[in-house]
Formats: C-alpha cells, structure tokens, sequence
C-alpha cells in the first residue's frame, strides 16, 4: 500500500512547520532531515494524531482525509519515539490489553499475542514487567502492539535513537523483515540506518521537500563533490578547518579523510548517501 | 460479560490501592451521613453531594491518566477513543448503582421526605457532572495530579462555605439548603449544564 501526500500544509500558531508537503511513501521509505525539519509532525499527521491546515492524505487512490485530519484507521500503525506505555504491567498484560481495547475477544488473544512476540523475538520476556525492558525491547513491544492489527503501513519515528549498537542492529535487522511484509516510513536523522534500510528516500528541512527518489539519485547529487586524502596527524586540524570532513579512517602512520568540496581536491570517491544529503543540506542552505 | 469482568480486572491491577480511594470516599460518606443531626438539617445530603459524587468520578480520572504517562500518549489515545463510550457507561452504571444505594439507605433513616423531585434531579446532573469534569480537565492539563488538585480545591471551598455560613460568591454547583425554586437554583442548574456541555465538548475534541 502507498500513501501520498497533496499540498500538507501545518502552521503552529503562524509558524509554517509543513509547507505544500507532495510525498509519496511505499516500500521501505525513509524521511530524512535535520532536527526540527518536521518529520515527526508529519508522521504524527499521517496516523492522525495530529491536525493540519489545508492538503490531503491518499492511501493508494482512496482519500484518508478530512479538512484538517487524517482518519483513524487499523491499516496504518504508528510508533512513537519514546513507546512506553502501563510501566508496571508486564509485556503479556500490555498487549492482552490493547488486543482488547482493539475489540478483539479476551478467548482469542493468546494465541495472537504469541504470534507478535515471536515475530518481535520476545517469547522470553512477556512476564517481564515494562519498566524492566531495555529501550529497544520497548521499542519491540511497541511493534508487537501494532502488529496485533494487521496493520499495511508501519511508521517509525526515530527508531533507533537513543539505542546502543547491539539493540540498534538487531532493532534495524527487525525492520528490515517488516519491510517485506508491510510499507514501512522510518523518520530518522540518522543517515547509517536510511542507507540500511530503505529504497526510497524523502528529505524535508524546515517543512519542506528538498528531495524525494531512490538513494542513488541521492547519492548523485554529491557527484565530483566527494573526495579523500591521506594526511600525517599534523595535518589533520587544517584539513578540518578547511572542508566538511565527513570521515576519518586512521590507517597507524597516516590518516584518510574523506570530506565535501566543490573545487577537486585529493582523490575524487564514489558518493555515498550522506555526501549526497549533506550536499542537498548545504545547497538548500545557500538557496535561503 | 467476560469483557466487563476482564476490563475491571486489568483496571485494578493497573491503578492497584488508588483503586480503593472512591470506596473510601463512599465509607467517609455513610460514616458522616448517619451520625445524628438536627431535625430537618440538610448536611446528609451536603455529604452525598460534597463527597461521594466527587468521589464517584474518580476511577476514570486515574485510569485515564495513563494516556499522559511519558512516551504513552500516541499509543493509547487512538485505543481509548474506541472505548471512551464504554468505560463511562461501565463506571457510570456501577458508582450510580452505589449512589443510589446511598440515597435508599437515606430514605429509610430520614424518611420518604427527605428528597423533592429537585434535589434528585440535581443529583443526577451533579453526578453526571463529576463523572465528566475529571476526564475533561486531566486531557485540558495532562495530569493527573493538577486534575485532581483543582477538583479537591473547588470541591472542599464549595463544603467550607456551608461550615463557615458564609456562601462566596463563584458559581455554585451544590444545593446549600433545602431546595426551592428561586434564582441561585436556577444559576446552579445553569452552571451544572453548562459544566457538562463543555466536558463532553472538550472530552469530543480530545478523542475525536
């Protein structure tokens, strides 16, 4: 399933967050963008959560949309950044409980609540009270409540911030299979989990649409802008003053730097996807 | 029935002791309500008013106060707005069954003349109003302790006025004395309405 936007506009009182928002999410669908861009409006928008101004929502060709919100429907499951929800009630009771607030029959839960948590890799912790779990076991209960639906479109936000590497990879790992069974939108600023995860990628700053396509198209907008260069430690301090640095890789003796520069500089190197968001960042910076 | 049996199952294992709190309020109720008053006093019914009624409205307020818990709120606000309808309903039915019981219990030791038709007619509407007032001020301020503290300070001033025999001037939503129809009804009954219609507005808006 697809959801497109027509023309979203959101304002908080006369500040414009969301300006003339066109998007259109399927498959595993990344929205990139600095902090404060509006990616979490607009996910809050699209699971109805929150209002907006004028514009309109589609799930593929049927408007989901009223003047000013989108309608609550099973199809779309959101997950809130910081999911944590009934503290000293165990993982079982949490989501007994939500099956139930969904109208489904107490007789048929435990069988589907067995169902999500082996999905979500949780079999082992469902005694285990809410306040107990790590961040990204949190966050797997937040997936399991919404899978209790059958949702088509998944939506994250930020889903892995704030999470250590080991739940990070295994949190990333776990989307990556929801992918294949459901359109999942993951908001993040965290460029790495994009680039795993996605095959499609908008980029909003400042509530608006800097860019949407495939990550190679992405990745072509830093073409001749990315380059590297093999410096002595010395050297290093005026390299960064210099350029955008955006890696460094120390190889004992010396030091490879990767950074953005419009003028050639050192070896050019295939684009990845952060030198082509960074490049889209700075352009938009010059067209302000 | 099974529902029913397991939403009030999980209601108590959620909130665990504050569960308590309204019974408690019932208890302080009949404890205040049957010790010996003057012929013809009204303070039975001053009690009934100003402390089981308020106390009836509590089990939503702490049940919902969990939708404002940190990193709670975009989970379950959609969930409860399928339920909303039904937990007042459930509540509803099981704290009027109490406040009835209450008012027969009432009946039988002050006899059948202790309440006119207005009095049980503002009853309803107060209680209506306290089961409403809770939910609509914890999803105006988020929490439930403020929630509570403005309820317990309205409710304790409207009490203290009656203590005191000095009747302050805000709007009232208690009958002081026995009811007659004159103008400080009519506004009570004015102001009792008009409470509940914006409740219900602002618990629309929220849940929507």
């Amino acid at each position: 399933m697809n959801i497109y936007t027509k023309e979203l506009n959101k304002a908080y009182k006369k500040k414009l967050v969301l300006s003339d928002v066109k998007l259109s999410f399927s498959g595993v669908y990344g929205l990139l963008g600095p902090n404060g861009a509006g990616k979490t409006t607009l996910m809050k928008i699209l699971a109805g959560l929150e209002p907006f101004q004028s514009g309109s929502v589609y799930l593929d060709d049927q408007l989901i949309s009223t003047k000013s919100y989108v309608k609550k429907i099973d199809t779309i499951g959101y997950l809130a950044q910081d999911f944590m929800v009934y503290p000293d009630l165990t993982t079982y009771q949490v989501l007994e409980h939500i099956a139930v607030l969904q109208g489904i029959k107490v007789s048929v839960t435990a069988g589907m609540i067995k169902d999500v948590l082996e999905k979500v890799n949780l079999q082992e912790h469902e005694k285990k009270k809410m306040k107990e779990l790590s961040g990204g076991m949190r966050r797997r209960v937040g997936i399991a409540q919404l899978l209790l639906r059958k949702p088509s479109v998944l939506m994250f936000d930020e889903p892995t911030a704030g999470l250590d590497i080991e739940e990070r990879v295994r949190f990333r790992n776990l989307l990556k299979t929801l992918g294949k069974e459901h359109t999942v939108i993951i908001s993040s600023h965290l460029v790495e989990d994009i680039e795993f995860l996605c095959n499609r990628i908008g980029v909003i700053k400042g509530g608006n649409v800097l860019f949407e396509g495939d990550p190679q198209a992405l990745k072509k907008k830093a073409n001749q802008k990315a380059y590297q260069l093999e410096v002595v430690p010395e050297e290093l301090d005026e390299i960064i003053a210099k350029y955008e640095v955006i890696q460094l890789d120390d190889n004992g003796s010396h030091i490879a730097v990767r950074f953005l520069s419009d003028e050639p500089v050192g070896k050019e190197v295939t684009p990845r996807l952060i030198d082509g968001y960074l490049t889209l960042l700075k352009e938009s910076r010059i067209h302000e | 029935m099974n529902k029913l049996k397991y939403h009030f199952q999980f209601d108590f294992q959620l909130i665990k002791g504050i569960y308590t709190i309204p019974f408690i309020g019932y208890l302080l109720t009949l404890v205040l309500m049957f010790i010996s008053y003057p012929e013809g006093s009204n303070l039975p019914y001053i009690f009934l008013q100003g402390i089981a009624i308020p106390f009836a409205g509590l089990h939503l307020v702490f049940l919902y106060s969990s939708i404002y818990d940190e990193g709670a709120t975009d989970t379950l606000l959609p969930y409860y707005s399928k339920n909303i309808a039904y937990d007042f309903l459930r509540y509803g039915i099981f704290h009027g069954l109490i406040i009835l019981l209450l008012m027969i219990l009432l009946i039988f030791a002050m006899g059948i003349g202790f309440f006119n038709f207005i009095m049980i007619i503002h009853l309803i509407l107060l209680f209506v109003f306290y089961q409403l007032i809770g939910v609509s001020l914890l999803t105006l301020v988020k929490s439930l302790e403020i929630a509570i503290v403005i309820i317990a300070m309205y409710t304790v001033i409207e009490i203290s006025t009656v203590i005191l025999e000095n009747y302050l001037p805000w709007p009232h939503l208690f009958i002081f004395e026995k009811a007659y129809y004159n103008i400080s009804l009519f506004l009570t009954f004015f102001f009792l309405i008009t409470g509940i219609l914006l409740s219900i507005a602002q618990i629309v808006r929220t849940f929507k």
